[in-house]
């Protein structure tokens, strides 16, 4: 289990590729010179940002889009979000070739399921990066798949061209151009033993489960990828009760954040809310969900909370920390 | 005689309706007609009453080690297409499988009968056309024999009813463990003399 108790490996920056205006590719490879560990499709990196101080400032989940197979490097893109909490602006403007990061091992939440006869991919705009790595693995494994890809226009729709030429079944969908996938189309005459997967915003997937119900496909052939960035909101304070320690959280950060700025360290793994990890027991207070691992019961419950992306709705929580 | 607590023994649950599903495949053996008129009732019932459309439910149905219910599920339902009646296992999977490979993801696939028939009908229906587990239910019927692999000459006895037992292939006396395997559909049978040859415990009866 990788939580940010756990070492993590030292990167370099050793490419950088403008793939479109918003989006940059990094390469990374160990500092040292020695293998990454191969990782499975799916699989998503947390990068460790430091200012010039050397204070964590920003900590990241990324997916990988390398081969899953070739330890040699790994590579993530990232698209820049102006409106965001600032790790992408950082990567963007702030990250060279050469310089230093620190990742974590890769962890998958959004696997391929091994026994699935056939696997239809469906992203929108920068969604796709789980699904490079993943076409990679279907293609060595010869399990047969199908790309649809949903995007705005040129900017956003990253590695459009590469995959044009490299996938004879993918199907491309510019919005700009009043394009749209249709989730029931796709889904509809699909055989027995096929899965589904999404990568992309909220609406989207809603679509493609909402699709896949109407049509009688079991639940748990439908797949997302449900980390979210961590949302902005007010600042709060949170009282921790075993450790008897009050942290005050700003509202661009996450408790779990404003918990490691204060030196402590939660377990942890995702920071998006999908894995489970940083469940934290709340002993006071009323609590903004924003996590997909949760129960609605326990939601409404206000009894637990995931405090990678969770937030208070009162101006003081008491944590079981 | 058994160790408790070996998780990958089945735990078999009633048949209930997925209301999730499409079309709805029944199919049993022997005792197991009497889970399929009930699932079939209910089916029914979630419907409003009506039966659902034709296309909707299929029943294959083969009689086994008996009894033989088929004129009952035949008489039963009137609304509803009559079951498919077949003389064993092997001619009721080769059937249903025919029909499931023409089906979609909407498919569920309800099974009643012995363990043995259990767990072939999954191995046409999972390795043969690919539907996962998700979709498929069963419910054991009948007896409480199970079916047994020998590890030593790997002869599988489908209906093996006492812990110890003689294996039909290599004649060795076998133990019965709990371990399941999902993709052969069998339990262990272990060799119980093997260190002290003819010293064989008085088999006891399978209860589960
Ligand atoms: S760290 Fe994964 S849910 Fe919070």
């Amino acid at each position: 289990m990788i939580t940010s108790q756990q070492p993590s490996i030292p990167v370099r920056v050793t490419g950088i590729d403008q793939v479109t205006p918003s989006v940059k590719t990094f390469t990374l490879e160990h500092t040292e010179g020695i293998p990454l560990p191969c990782f499975s499709g799916g699989s998503h990196v947390v990068v460790t940002m430091k200012d010039a101080q050397g204070q964590v400032c920003h900590r990241n989940p990324y997916s990988l889009t390398s081969p899953p197979d070739d330890g040699r490097c790994y590579r993530i893109s990232v698209r820049r979000d102006d409106a965001g909490r600032g790790g992408s602006l950082f990567m963007h403007e702030r990250v060279g070739e050469g310089d230093f990061l620190d990742i974590s091992a890769p962890v998958n939440l959004f696997p391929l399921n091994v026994l699935a006869r056939r696997h239809v991919l469906i992203a929108s705009g920068i969604g796709i990066t789980p699904f490079l790595a993943q076409m990679h693995e279907l293609r060595q494994r010869g399990v047969p798949y199908e790309l649809h890809y949903q995007f705005r226009d040129d900017d956003g729709a990253p590695y459009r061209d590469a995959i044009a030429a490299r996938e004879p079944t993918a199907s491309f969908y510019e919005s700009d151009q009043g394009e749209y996938l249709d989730p029931l189309a796709i889904l509809r005459d699909q055989p027995l033993g096929t899965h589904v997967y999404v990568c992309g915003p909220a609406g989207l997937i809603n679509d493609v489960s909402a699709a896949a119900t109407k049509l009688g496909w079991p639940p748990r052939h439908v797949h997302s990828e449900a980390f979210t960035a961590p949302p902005v909101g007010e600042p709060f304070t949170v009282v921790c009760h075993r450790s008897e320690r009050e942290i005050e959280v700003p509202g661009t950060a996450s408790v779990l954040e404003a918990l490691e700025g204060a030196g402590l360290e939660p377990a942890c793994s995702c920071r998006g809310g999908a894995c489970g990890e940083c469940e934290t027991r709340v002993l006071e207070g009323d609590i903004e969900h924003h996590d997909h691992f949760l129960s609605d019961d326990v939601k409404a419950a206000n009894s637990r909370m995931m405090i990678c992306v969770s937030r208070a709705r009162t101006s003081r929580v008491v944590l079981d920390l | 005689m058994s160790i408790p607590g070996i998780k990958s023994k089945p735990v078999y649950t009633g048949l209930t309706p997925d209301p999730g599903g499409c079309q709805h495949v029944l199919a049993g053996e022997g005792p197991g007609a009497e889970a399929l008129l009930r699932l079939r009732r209910e089916l029914a019932e979630g419907n409003d009453g009506m039966a659902p459309e034709a296309s909707a439910v299929a029943l294959f149905y083969t009689a086994g080690a008996g009894p033989d219910q088929g004129e009952e599920l035949a008489e039963g339902g009137r609304d509803f297409p009559q079951p498919w009646r077949f003389p064993d296992t092997e001619g009721l999977c080769s059937a249903l499988g025919d029909y499931l490979a023409d089906s979609g993801m909407g498919v569920r696939l309800y099974v009643a009968g012995s363990e043995a028939f259990l767990w072939r009908v999954v191995a046409t229906a999972r390795d043969g056309v690919g539907i996962s587990e998700a979709a498929i239910q069963m419910e054991r019927c009948g007896p409480p024999a199970r079916p047994v692999c020998c590890i030593h000459c790997k002869t599988t006895d489908p209906a093996v009813s006492t812990t110890v037992y003689q294996c039909p292939g290599c004649g060795l006396n076998l133990f019965v463990r709990d371990h399941f395997s999902r993709r052969l559909g069998v339990y262990q049978g272990v060799c119980v003399d093997a260190e002290a040859p003819g010293d064989v415990p008085e088999p006891e009866e399978l209860d589960s």
